[in-house]
Order: structure tokens, then C-alpha cells, then sequence
């Protein structure tokens, strides 16, 4: 391309962000469409891709395309193996998205759709690519050890320990509040509850079809299950309306204990029955909804009826969740804009899977643009709702009340209104019983889902097939990641008490597979049982720690990745994560520090926990407890949340602390600390970096 | 027709289909007789077993 083409497409992209950008910025009390969200995303991550990760991939990390990868010099055909760069975007893609950044963003959609639209794409720029494709690189000089392994050996012992007991703990969090989505998505709700029951046999059909009948046609049983999957759905209206209906009509409560069984069954099942199937499904719903969804935006081109930045922004009273913009709406939103789990994935398969060290940039950074844009459209989708329907679905059960009326009477006091009639119409259209206080995101945003899909396929008659396509869709891939985030948990502990006692270690013995995997679930159980039981509301008490767990996750990651870039004696540049971290640990620990010592008890834990106490010893019912026992649930609940706040921080306080020494012992040091990259090997692979094959480097299909 | 053959190697190579044809054509080059794809699959997917993947939030 000539360098005059070059700079008109670039110039024209950048005008096309930038005004973008204006609109959704200056425009107040005038109708918004959402197309200049998607363009103002699009614009900015084709700049910061062409510019920003290229300056960091060849000038910062210094990658170099002669250094053979450990896919090359490892290849065993099995987890080491070069793999063609779009099928591995592919796998990681598959890998990191899930359901945080689709529900993150509607929770924060209280705070308006300005705060959130501009973290979830300056954040994705400068710190979430950033943080992906940093640790995939130094994983990948590294023979794709993982990140606790690099911790503990870049870093030290103490700081490693630190990692693990930290990534162990916040996997439960994770776990916990994942399925928390999907019980306050399903409760009550026959048709949600029939379709996503119906995905355990259809998976455990192609599990047996991949295993016994066809042994390796993936994509053949992939589009059988798909098909079934939305007979599924069809045939969920049909017993809705039938006699089977009271069975698939579950309370919280009996649902909490079809997941616990449901996680533990399935993490102690083979891999091939259970989980490989599911995550195909999971694979192809999430890249079609997506596409889905992308084009639904740009045909439907909703108006946002959220307003840019709503009072709760300012005054941190927001029914959804508590707190101040800074720093909840950034812990709120956390996977769309920088993920810590992310960087497990960075040091996990993907390392081991490079064909070319340059290919970093498409599969770490690109990779983490397209999960920021799941999260814009997450976002759109919350935002094209009437803000009325939206408090009603959001704020906590206690607020509301049940019925209709009391709702609609608690948004008014909100300061919006939606009538009673408003809202039973809009359950009607979806056709569930009730939408209020349906809280934890994905209710939400399958209803704006269905708002902008039905626009666009097949109408109003539509809606209730699209949302209940939608809760599918979220419910499918979170109960993925139960399953396999129980599987690694149960392997991380395995690991650990197999040094105090050996044959807890043997990942082949069956009884020690079993208790740990039971140790596991009832850990997230727990939580989750906590959470349904909470008169405050789960997600107003659980959604941050979650965001605060990730976060603080991030900021493990980009301390190893500042420590490296320091002890490679490149000071000069370890501001590429350096700055990302100090941003990150900020908002991280003024989170948990008001999480633990805020007065106001909204915020504050221990404050909480104090107010209720003190009117429990009085023999008194403070709302929206409604006796003494849910008295005592909340004092119970509020003590364990904050201490472990208190505990998620300290640890990550360690590692950092445990880094900054290494860091000031290799500025000091005269000669350059050691690190455990793996040593150079030429490389005789031929491929090409980018998306797009170039003459000179052409590849093409095999 | 491009965009079609492309789209076919695609999901063979992101579902892992194709992964049998490549171990076979890797192994015409050492002699032998390679594993039937019936055994090879199941070696496949035993060893993700032992090797848990973190699905993200």
C-alpha cells in the first residue's frame, strides 16, 4: 500500500472515531443513536491496533520472528503445536470471553453510558490489550509457564504463594457469582429452566456421538447440537404452557442445589461426556450471538433512552449497586475493559501454541479489542432500554417489593417512572411471569437483546423467543465456566495438598478427585447460597468483590509484567504496564479500603455489619430484612464479604511488595538480574503476523 | 467460493476435525502404522483431562 493511501485511510479512520466520540460526549437531552457508540469503539481500536500495540510488540517486548516459538521447538502434536494464527485467535477468543463482560456493563449502565463507554474502550487500550498480550509474550519466552509459576519464579517465593492463594480464592468468588446469574435468571422461570436442563443431554449426546459414533467430527455434532439447542428453546414456550410446567418451576433455593450437584457431577465426569461438548455449543452460540448482535445494532440503530451520565455517577446512591463512580464503575464493568482471569489464559494453552512471536499482537491485544466490543454491545443493549424498566429489573427484590405496584412506586421514588401496567406488559412480552427485581445483568440484557434482535428478525412476536434465547446463551457458557473453573480449582488444590500428602496429588485416584472437587463446590456454594439468601440482595453485596477479586487479579498480572520489563533492563519502558498498574491498584484498593472501613453501611462491610448488629442485639428488624433470621444472614454475610475484601487486597499487597524489591534490587544492580527465558532457537516457520496474508509472506489454507 | 473453502478450513481447524488428517500426514514421514482415529480421538481428548483450561468470566 502506498504510504499517501495509507495515511488518507488512517486520517479518515481516526475523523470517524473522533466524531464519533463528539456525539455520544456533547449531546444533552437530544435522542443518541447507538450506532456512534459502535463507531466511536470501532475507530479507537483500529487506531490503537495499528499504533499503540504495534509500538509495544516491536519496540517494548522487542519480538522477534527468527526466535523459534515453543509451539515450534516443544511440537508434540498434542498442547505444544504451532497453530495457524486465526484458529488460535479462534481458541483464545473462546477462552476469555464469557459472561463478565456482558454483565459488568449493564450493572454500571446506572451510572449513565458515558462513564461506561469510555472505560470499557480507553481502558481495553490502555490497559486490558495491554495486560493480554504482555503476559502471552512472557509465558511464551517462557515455554508457556503459567502465572502463578512466573510469579513465584521472577519474582520469589512469597509473592508466589501469595498468587496462588489469591487466584484460588478469587476463582471461587468468580465461580460463585457466575452462577448467582444464572439462578436469579432462571428463578421462577419455566422456559429459561427447560432449555438450559435440556443442554445436559444434548451435550451428553454428542459426547457420545464425538466418543462412540463419529469419533473427532466436531463441526458435523456441533450443528446437530446447535439445532437441538434451539428446538430447546422452541420447545421451552410449549412447556410453559403445559402440565410439566410447575416441575421446571424452581425457587432460588432449589435451584442453588441443582447447581451445586449439577458442578459437581460434571467436574468429576469425563471430559469428553460433559464439558468438551458444551464448550463447542458455547463456542458457536457465542461467536453467532455476537455477530448477531453486532449486526442487529447497526440495522435496528436503536436510540440510547439511558442519559449519559446519570445522578448516581455523582452522588454514589445507586440502587443497583453502591458507591461512587470512582472507583465502583470501574470494578463494576472489570472483564470488558481488563481482566485478571485473562491473564490465566495468556499463560495458559495459548503460549504453547504461537507459530510466530509477532503473532502476539492479532491473538493477545486483538483478542482482547473484540471482548471490549462484546462489552459495548452489552452496554447498548442496557442502554436502549427505558430507564424505568431498567431500575425495576435491577434494584435489589427488597427495594422493590413484588408486586407491579410497588415497584413501579419505588422507581418513581428513584427519581423515574414506569406504570404498573408498563411492567407487567413488558413480562408479558417476553412472556415470563414477572421482570421485577430480576437483578445480576442477564435478564437485562436479554431483554435488550430481544428488543434488538426482534426489530430486526421477525418482530414483536419475537421477543419472547429472543430473550429466552439470549438467557440461554449466557446461561450456556456460565455454566461452562462452573464446570471448568471447578476443574482447575480442584487441580490447583490437588497440586497443593499433594506436597503436604501424595496421593491427594494423583490426579488418577478417585477418592482424592472427589473430595477435592466437593471442597471446591461447596466453597463457591457457599457464596452463592449467601448471596440468594441475602436480604440486601446478592449482586448489590457480591457483584463487587467480584470486580475487585478480577481487578486485583490484573493487578498481580501487571506487576509481573512491570518486574520483567525491569529486570530485562527496560526501565525506560516499563511504563506500558507500569502506568496501567498504578491506575488498576488504585482503584482496586480504594475499593476494598471502602469496602472494609466506609462508615456509610451501604458501602462499608464492617459498618454494615455493625448497623445490623447493634439493632439485632436490640431485638430490632432493620429493612429489607423482614425477622431476626434474615437479621442474622446479613450480619453472618457482611463479616465474611469484608474480611474477605481485606484478605484479596493483602495478598496482592504482598506480591507487589515482594516485586518492588526484585525492581529496586535490578536498578541497582550493575549487571542485569537473571531471568528463565527459554534460550534461542532459530526458527524455520515461515508465517505471517498479521490478520491478513501479504504477498511477500502469503500462506495460505492447508 | 473462496470465502466458502475458507470458512470450511476454518471450523475444521477451530473444532479440531481436521486434527486426525494432519497426525496422519506427520506420521507418513516416520513409517509405521499410524492410530486409528477412533484411538487417536480418545487419546486427545483423555489427555485434556489431565491438563484443565480456564474458561473466563
Amino acid at each position: 500500500m502506498s504510504r499517501v493511501r495509507s495515511i488518507v485511510i488512517w486520517s479518515a479512520v481516526a475523523i470517524t472515531g473522533a466524531v464519533a466520540w463528539g456525539v455520544l460526549a456533547l449531546s444533552r437531552g437530544e435522542s443518541v443513536s447507538a450506532v456512534w457508540m459502535v463507531a466511536a469503539a470501532l475507530g479507537s481500536y483500529a487506531i490503537a491496533y495499528r499504533f499503540y500495540s504495534r509500538f509495544i510488540a516491536r519496540t517494548v517486548l522487542g519480538v522477534d520472528d527468527r526466535r523459534a516459538t515453543p509451539a515450534e521447538r516443544l511440537d508434540n502434536g498434542v498442547d505444544f503445536q504451532p497453530t495457524d494464527r486465526r484458529v488460535l485467535f479462534g481458541h483464545h477468543f473462546a477462552a476469555i470471553a464469557g459472561a463478565g463482560p456482558l454483565v459488568g456493563p449493564v450493572l454500571a449502565a446506572q451510572m449513565g453510558y458515558l462513564p461506561g463507554t469510555i472505560w470499557i474502550i480507553v481502558g481495553v487500550i490502555l490497559a486490558g490489550g495491554v495486560q493480554d498480550m504482555v503476559v502471552l509474550f512472557f509465558s511464551m519466552r517462557r515455554d508457556g509457564k503459567s502465572l502463578g509459576q512466573m510469579v513465584r519464579e521472577e519474582i520469589g517465593p512469597i509473592g508466589g504463594a501469595a498468587a496462588l492463594v489469591a487466584v484460588f480464592a478469587i476463582m471461587i468468588i468468580l465461580l460463585a457469582v457466575l452462577a448467582l446469574v444464572v439462578v436469579n435468571a432462571l428463578a421462577a422461570s419455566p422456559w429459561g429452566t427447560f432449555s438450559i436442563a435440556m443442554t445436559i443431554p444434548i451435550a451428553l449426546f454428542m459426547g457420545f456421538y464425538l466418543r462412540v459414533l463419529r469419533p473427532g467430527r466436531v463441526a458435523e455434532a456441533s450443528v446437530i447440537g446447535v439445532a437441538l439447542l434451539l428446538l430447546a428453546i422452541v420447545a421451552g414456550s410449549w412447556v410453559q404452557d403445559s402440565a410439566l410446567a410447575g416441575m421446571f418451576t424452581l425457587s432460588p433455593q432449589a435451584l442453588v442445589g441443582c447447581l451445586v450437584v449439577y458442578g459437581f457431577c460434571a467436574s468429576v465426569l469425563p471430559v469428553w461426556m460433559l464439558l468438551a461438548p458444551r464448550d463447542y455449543l458455547s463456542t458457536f452460540m457465542k461467536i453467532g450471538t455476537i455477530g448477531l448482535l453486532a449486526l442487529g445494532v447497526v440495522v435496528a440503530a436503536p436510540v440510547l433512552r439511558n442519559e449519559a451520565v446519570t445522578e448516581f455517577a455523582l452522588n454514589g446512591d445507586g440502587p443497583v449497586f453502591a458507591g461512587a463512580l470512582f472507583p465502583f464503575v470501574f470494578i463494576t464493568i472489570a472483564c470488558g475493559a481488563l481482566s485478571g482471569f485473562h491473564a490465566l489464559i495468556s499463560s495458559g494453552t495459548t503460549p504453547k501454541m504461537i507459530q510466530k512471536e509477532s503473532q502476539i499482537r492479532l491473538i493477545g491485544y486483538g483478542g482482547m479489542l473484540t471482548e471490549s466490543f462484546v462489552a459495548i454491545m452489552a452496554l447498548v443493549a442496557a442502554s436502549v432500554l427505558e430507564p424505568g424498566l431498567y431500575y425495576a429489573m435491577n434494584a435489589p427484590a427488597g427495594l422493590l417489593g413484588s408486586t407491579a405496584e410497588s415497584a413501579s412506586a419505588a422507581v418513581a421514588r428513584l427519581g423515574f417512572t414506569i406504570s404498573p401496567q408498563d411492567l407487567t406488559a413488558a413480562a408479558a412480552a417476553v412472556e415470563e411471569s414477572s421482570i421485577i427485581a430480576r437483578t445480576g445483568g442477564a435478564p437485562t440484557l436479554a431483554v435488550g437483546i430481544s428488543e434488538i434482535l426482534s426489530a430486526v428478525f421477525g418482530g414483536a412476536a419475537f421477543k419472547a423467543f429472543w430473550y429466552h434465547f439470549a438467557i440461554m446463551f449466557e446461561a450456556l457458557f456460565i455454566l461452562t465456566t462452573v464446570d471448568a473453573g471447578t476443574r482447575v480449582g480442584r487441580f490447583m488444590l490437588q497440586d497443593t495438598l499433594g506436597n503436604v500428602w501424595k496421593p491427594i496429588g494423583r490426579v488418577s485416584w478417585k477418592p482424592g478427585l472427589w473430595a477435592t472437587s466437593a471442597v471446591v463446590v461447596l466453597a463457591w456454594g457457599y457464596f452463592l447460597y449467601a448471596g440468594v439468601n441475602d436480604p440486601l440482595g446478592g449482586i448489590n453485596q457480591l457483584f463487587p468483590l467480584f470486580g475487585i477479586a478480577n481487578q486485583l487479579l490484573a493487578a498481580v498480572a501487571l506487576t509481573l509484567a512491570t518486574t520483567l520489563l525491569i529486570k530485562s533492563g527496560k526501565l525506560r519502558w516499563a511504563w506500558v504496564t507500569g502506568v496501567p498498574l498504578a491506575w488498576d491498584v488504585a482503584v482496586t484498593l480504594t475499593a476494598s479500603w471502602q469496602k472494609v472501613f466506609d462508615a456509610d453501611p451501604k458501602i462499608g462491610f464492617f459498618a454494615q455489619r455493625e448497623l445490623f448488629a447493634g439493632a439485632l442485639a436490640a431485638g430490632e428488624v432493620l429493612a429489607p430484612a423482614r425477622n431476626l433470621d434474615q437479621m442474622r444472614t446479613v450480619v453472618t454475610n457482611s463479616t465474611v464479604d469484608g474480611v474477605l475484601a481485606a484478605l484479596f487486597a493483602v495478598l496482592v499487597l504482598v506480591v507487589i511488595a515482594d516485586a518492588a524489591v526484585v525492581c529496586v534490587r535490578a536498578i541497582r544492580s550493575r549487571e542485569p538480574l537473571p531471568l528463565k527465558e527459554a534460550p534461542y532457537v532459530e526458527s524455520a516457520i515461515v508465517a505471517p503476523s498479521g490478520l491478513l496474508t501479504t504477498p511477500d509472506t502469503g500462506s495460505r489454507p492447508s | 467460493m473462496k470465502v466458502l473453502r475458507f470458512l470450511r478450513w476454518y471450523v475444521r481447524e477451530l473444532t479440531g476435525t481436521a486434527a486426525y488428517e494432519r497426525y496422519v500426514r506427520a506420521h507418513e514421514g516416520h513409517g509405521g502404522t499410524p492410530m486409528s482415529r477412533r484411538r487417536f480421538e480418545r487419546r486427545r481428548s483423555d489427555l485434556r483431562e489431565a491438563t484443565p483450561q480456564s474458561r473466563c468470566c
